[in-house]
């Protein structure tokens, strides 16, 4: 939800639509999860009431991040970063050792059972 | 004309408590009106029971903003983990009788349906599914609840042959009380991210199996107060919440509330290896202290590590 509030500000059924373009279709927050999730942002002062406007009879409020809000992101985002970076260091590295998972059962290890 | 400026407000909306329906009402119902416009069935019913829970949990003051709603959310972990862990023992206390065929089909039956909510429910939570596990948490609940209708019923009752598996009154309010804690808990607060189920595999396994050697030891050698088995049985189930509570305590930012919770999770252990004759109250007096001592011994050590810490942050020196 944050992410979903980092560009701009936005109202509780924009954020559920944001957040389901975001983790591509995975995540569809219900209404009562949303609100849950809002309470909670909002009393630990990450996220904040941006505007209150009058939408056909109806009073919508839109939500922004905080200036905590948006350093708890930051924070967030270089720590998934990283893992990533690493991740993807590991991944470039030759597997080791790939014969081993090929070796017929019950064939020993040793000179001449490594197959290419 | 948007759904939102159609939609009446939904009747769900009345389980709110007052002051948040006056604040959040109308947009919560624009949202609601938005995100059902165009369901049916099963994906509205899901839409409407997530707005009543919402509703209900502030109103109940059980929110993840609320401080019983933390509570029970520090608490959540534990209290699977000491209830299904007391399920494992009773399934391995039974084993032997099931594996003869001395138990007999319907027994065996009804162990199943009285003890494997809560391993299911167990193996769920260590997978990261926290759902399912609060659902079976719920089932396994919801059976505890009936057995122990029976158990208590005033009056004689021919479903008393429900309840001879070892279970009486005071380890059904165990189970009870556990999956209470389980269930209320804001599921949006409980973490189950991997290195939390491992913590959470690290309590079943540190409840059930010593409980399971000093169960066997008490039973079958029938010691009483003072001797070592009788110390482990009521003292062990603390020593895990008292490790959790050192390490919050001992952290720089200690959350108190998450804490309450988790030491809450020894209480019911108080009772639960007592059979009917023991609980007078001298011995849940005692059974509780027992209980309780690892928590006291945790909080001790964590404020003496909190003074030495502060003694030993240098000080800023002097400019002059």
């Amino acid at each position: 939800m944050l992410t979903a509030l980092a560009d701009a500000p936005r109202h509780g059924y924009a954020i559920v639509q944001e957040v389901l373009t975001i983790s591509g279709g995975q995540v569809r927050l219900r209404t009562g999860t949303l609100y849950t999730a809002l309470d909670r942002l909002l009393q630990q002062g990450l996220v904040h009431v941006h505007a209150e406007e009058v939408v056909g009879g109806r009073l919508r409020r839109s939500y922004a991040l905080t200036d905590t809000g948006r350093s708890t992101l930051v924070a967030e985002t270089e720590r998934l970063s990283l893992t990533v970076r690493e991740a993807q260091r590991r991944l470039a590295l030759p597997r080791f050792p790939a014969s081993r998972a090929s070796r017929p059962p019950g064939q020993p290890f040793g000179p001449g059972t490594v197959t290419a | 004309m948007t759904a939102s400026d159609r939609a009446p407000e939904p009747r769900l909306l009345r389980l709110y408590p007052a002051r948040y329906r006056n604040l959040h009402g109308p947009e919560i119902a624009a949202v609601h009106a938005q995100a059902t416009a165009g369901l049916t069935g099963l994906p509205l019913l899901r839409e409407h029971s997530d707005l009543a829970a919402h509703a209900l949990r502030l109103r109940t003051r059980l929110s993840s903003t609320d401080p019983a709603g933390r509570i029970a959310a520090g608490a959540a972990p534990f209290a699977l983990a000491g209830a299904a862990g007391l399920s494992l023992l009773l399934v391995v206390v039974l084993a032997p009788d099931i594996l003869s065929g001395g138990l007999g089909p319907g027994l065996t039956a009804l162990a199943a349906v009285d003890n494997l909510p809560w391993i299911a429910a167990l193996a769920c939570a260590l997978t990261g599914r926290w759902t399912p596990a609060r659902m079976l948490s719920l089932l396994a609940t919801a059976v505890k609840t009936v057995l122990l209708i029976i158990a208590t019923w005033p009056s004689p009752t021919t479903w008393r042959w429900l309840i001879p598996l070892g279970e009486g009154a005071h380890v059904l309010w165990f189970s009870v009380a556990l999956g209470v804690l389980v269930v209320l808990a804001p599921p949006d607060l409980v973490d189950v991210a991997r290195q939390r189920n491992r913590r959470v595999i690290g309590a079943a396994a540190l409840l059930g199996a010593p409980l399971t050697v000093a169960l066997g030891y008490l039973l079958g050698h029938n010691v009483g107060p003072g001797s070592l088995s009788y110390l482990l049985l009521y003292c062990w189930p603390g020593l895990l919440p008292a490790t959790a509570v050192l390490v919050l305590l001992t952290r720089p930012r200690p959350d108190p509330l998450r804490t309450v919770g988790i030491g809450l999770t020894a209480l019911p252990w108080a009772v639960v290896f007592s059979d009917d004759s023991q609980l007078t109250v001298h011995h849940i007096a005692a059974a509780t202290t027992l209980a309780c001592a690892p928590l006291a011994g945790a909080a001790l050590l964590a404020a003496v590590v909190r003074i030495a810490r502060a003694r030993t942050v240098p000080q800023p020196s002097d400019p002059a």
